[in-house]
């Protein structure tokens, strides 16, 4: 199919093996894992290739102990969803920001950053985007309660 | 003679001269709580900078607190105009998760109900954006017939604005054929009122100065930012996820996705008023086409998806939402991400209304059809 | 002619009648036009077909504080609506309605008129600035701006008719239509001066000044209560104003069979301003520098055009 060959063709630039899904069950084409090295010469090489950036998210995995940043990324002409998951230490989280290279990633980055407490390095923008300016505190963190 | 503001005008700052305006949360023209503040030299704008969160509710937080049949009212708050795409995106979501089925029947007209409510929503958009515009009498004669709609909507499903309606593997009840008679004669009424509206605005040449050559949205800019719906389809882009990843009976019918070229705010008119034509074409498919049966495939009592991960994709009348949820197995969700249209499409606002007079601003964030509850969710 | 006290008297009496009644029934009219046009009765409740809305709202808006913002400046304030709206007692002075229904017979009539017709345009500006708000401020200055557009080829237009007339009073130039109504003679013009009307009395599509939809409220964001209604007031005032004037410049002012003077010199005046009203509830706004490169690049030449040759009509 045309559109598995776009991205597989993307991801070789960046180095990384094509794995695909099953789609009509989970809605995503293909859904990888990868160290936060790899994050930016990904973006890159779907930035090149047509891809846009649907989100940048992340989910708690308290039990785990870690974070992992999710990256959704789709294709206008042909269906593509790419899910990329991006585990981090719950610890010190660090993820590399991609703001330079999809501009609309700001935002994305902004949100994750003030609802968990992850640090986007090098973001362009790193204000409070929907809380409060003088906010400390990370909301979406399965521990935190409500109660100061 | 071009009426199109001057674009030779440079950017350099002058001591003293700049201010700062804001573009405050209470705003007739901001379509919601949005704060934009902007650094002004007289009517042009240096600096946009959108200041989100007045409207926050933490929606992705209740929902790893409710199951999933207690998120199904919350969801549609978030997009109020467009309710039954959110709806039909969270109940789509949860069955692509458990594996369910739906009936041709409830398929059916899951696809005419949010039909309807995208002629709604797009209703709602006219009348806002030539009010934006100074032109007062089109968003009156638009709510004429959204109240139409809107009455075909409450017989359907109870209520005019925050749909509840669809239930896991269907719809809650039957469907009487009043309602589909209703529809058609709505359709076959509003195909004549859209030409009136065509003759109101449309030509007219005051909207043309005002709507031509203003926030051009480049290609480059499209993939860069996200941006989805009529936003995109009005710079070239044919995406729609309706054609791309069907869901919910879209398949079975014919139907083209507008696009325009110019990237400017008459594009995105056009394609949103050429979107009526559409949706009003597979309204009918829909109702001459339906089957009989039931509404309703059997599900569980209480909803308990295995564990893993979906994403469902949807088309709102403003974009494409896509709802990804992380399951445990447990009756409540892990977490729930909403992936909203309007957010990547105000992300793009700073972008555009750099070096523009405050009037074409406006006229942008018109154009971009913005709801702002569901920016700050 | 000297004016007694008394004369002074039943002039302000009369005036001042004329410009309240005038009010209220433009404010009741306003509003039932744009009901119509919608789709819908407008007001209906208050009074038969809502007659008595004006005076229901006029109640409210004089019960309401009277507010003045932190740190305006307070004189400027408060003085705006009344620079607005003092002029008009004077302008409509030589105003003729009929043969005789005249409140004096000024042979620079015409030229007292639009010296005044300015002072709408000074309210707005200390509006705006007194109100310390970059709302009102952008609003204020974008009525400045309009005056370069629209002030010339106004002139212009009612230069050519006193060259045809001969004369600056105002009844002179209603009696000298008697053959004929210049609108038939310079139809262009009177389309011109449609148009400068519109842009001088600040209504859609050239409200830029009041432009809910970008400027909160535009000039009078601040006001509230009297205040805003003495901008209504002197709004509708200058309507009547500039729709008289087109009535006598180029309708034939009160000249027509069977009613007498005083009733066809009203018929044509509120057709006139119907025809504003029609404006206001169809087109959307122009932008402000739209509405500049149109004042300076077609009004301008187009009535320059037509002033020399009427000149030249008329010298041979």
């Amino acid at each position: 199919m045309q559109g598995s060959n776009r991205l597989e063709k993307a991801l070789a630039e960046a180095g990384i093996e094509y794995r695909p899904t099953e789609f009509p069950n989970t809605g995503l084409h293909c859904s990888l894992s990868l160290g936060p090295d790899l994050v930016r010469p990904l973006a890159t090489a779907l930035r090149s290739n047509g891809f846009f950036i649907e989100t940048v998210t992340a989910v708690d995995l308290l039990q785990e102990n870690r974070f992992e940043g999710i990256y959704l990324f789709n294709h206008y002409d042909d269906p593509l969803r790419l899910l990329v998951r991006v585990p981090v230490e719950r610890s010190r989280p660090v993820l590399p920001s991609i703001g330079g290279i999809f501009p609309g990633a700001v935002w994305h980055e902004r949100e994750t950053a003030e609802m968990f407490g992850i640090t986007f390095q090098d973001c362009p923008d790193s204000r409070n985007l929907l809380l409060p300016e003088d906010a400390d505190y990370h909301p979406l963190r399965k521990d935190f309660t409500g109660r100061s | 003679m071009s009426m199109a503001a001057p674009l030779t005008y440079t950017l350099e700052k002058r001591d003293n001269d700049n201010f700062t305006l804001n573009l405050g949360p209470q705003h007739p023209g901001t379509h919601g709580v949005l704060r934009v503040v902007l650094q002004m030299d007289g009517e042009y704008i240096l600096h946009a900078d959108p200041v989100l969160g007045y409207g926050h509710r933490m929606q992705e937080k209740i929902a790893e607190n409710m199951t999933y049949l207690q998120c199904l009212p919350y969801v549609c708050r978030m997009d109020y105009l467009g309710a039954m795409s959110y709806n039909l995106a969270w109940v789509c979501a949860v069955e692509r998760l458990c594996g369910f089925e739906v009936p041709e029947r409830a398929e059916h007209i899951r696809v005419i109900a949010t039909e309807l409510n995208r002629m709604a929503s797009h209703l709602l958009w006219w009348g806002a954006y030539l009010l934006d515009l100074g032109a007062f009498t089109p968003f009156l004669q638009a709510f004429t017939d959204r109240e139409q709609i809107l009455d075909i909507l409450e017989y359907l499903t109870g209520s005019r604005l925050t749909y509840c309606y669809f239930r896991f593997g269907g719809l809650p009840d039957e469907v009487d054929d009043v309602f589909l008679e209703r529809t058609m004669s709505f359709v076959n009424g509003f195909r004549k009122r859209l030409k009136n509206y065509h003759d109101l605005v449309t030509g007219n040449v005051i909207f043309h100065h005002r709507s031509k050559d203003v926030g051009v949205i480049l290609p480059f800019d499209a993939a860069a930012y996200g941006l989805t719906g009529p936003i995109l389809r009005g710079s070239g882009f044919a995406y729609d996820v309706r054609k791309q990843e069907p869901y919910a009976a879209y398949e079975r019918f014919d139907f083209i996705v507008p696009t325009e070229t110019s990237g400017d705010c008459l594009a995105r008119y056009n394609v949103r008023m050429e979107e009526f034509v559409q949706s009003m074409n597979i309204i009918e498919q829909a109702v001459n086409t339906i089957p009989e049966g039931p509404v309703r495939s059997k599900v569980p009592k209480t909803i308990k998806p295995p564990r893993g991960e979906v994403a469902m994709a949807v088309e709102t009348p403003r974009g494409e939402l896509v709802i990804y949820i992380v399951s445990d197995g447990s009756k409540k969700p892990y977490r729930v991400k909403f992936r909203v249209p309007s957010f990547a499409n105000l992300s793009v606002f700073a972008r555009l209304a750099r070096g523009q007079l405050l009037a074409d601003a406006l006229a942008i964030l018109g154009s971009l059809d913005m709801v702002i509850p569901e920016v700050d969710r | 002619m000297s004016i007694t006290p008394l004369h002074l008297l039943i002039y302000l009496a009369g005036i001042s009648a004329l410009v309240g009644l005038n009010a209220v029934i433009l404010v009741w009219l306003e509003r039932k036009v744009a009901g119509h046009m919608q789709f819908r009765y407008g007001p209906m409740e208050v009074g038969p077909h809502g007659l008595l809305q004006t005076l229901a709202d006029g109640i409210k808006l004089v019960s309401k504080q009277l507010l003045v913002p932190n740190q305006a400046d307070k004189p400027l304030f408060l003085m705006a609506p009344i620079v607005s709206l003092v002029p008009i007692f004077v302008a409509m002075m030589p105003l003729p309605l009929g043969e005789t229904v005249q409140a004096w017979e000024l042979n620079i009539g015409l030229l007292l008129i639009i010296a005044l017709g300015l002072l709408n345009t000074l309210g707005i500006l200390l509006a705006g600035w007194g109100s310390n708000n970059k709302y009102a401020l952008l609003g204020g200055s974008r009525a400045v701006a309009q005056i370069l557009a629209y002030k010339i080829p106004l002139l212009l237009c009612i230069l050519t008719i006193i060259m045809m007339a001969g004369s600056f009073s105002l009844r002179d130039i209603a009696l000298a239509q008697e053959d004929g109504w210049y609108v038939l003679y310079q139809p262009l013009l009177f389309i011109i001066y449609i148009v400068a009307i519109t842009l001088e009395t600040n209504r859609s599509p050239f409200d830029f000044s009041e432009a809910e939809s970008e400027l909160v409220a535009g000039f009078h964001t601040e006001y509230s209560g009297m205040g805003f209604s003495l901008f209504f007031l002197a709004e509708y005032s200058y309507m009547f104003i500039a729709s008289a004037l087109a009535s006598i410049l180029f309708l034939g002012g009160w000249q027509g069979p069977l009613l007498p003077g005083p009733v066809w010199s009203l018929i044509k005046l509120y057709a006139i301003i119907f025809l504003l009203m029609w404006f206001r509830w169809t087109f959307p706004r122009l932008r402000i520098d739209q509405m500049l490169s149109f004042g300076w690049k077609i009004l301008l030449p187009v009535t320059l055009l037509n002033f020399l040759v009427t000149a030249g009509v008329l010298a041979l």
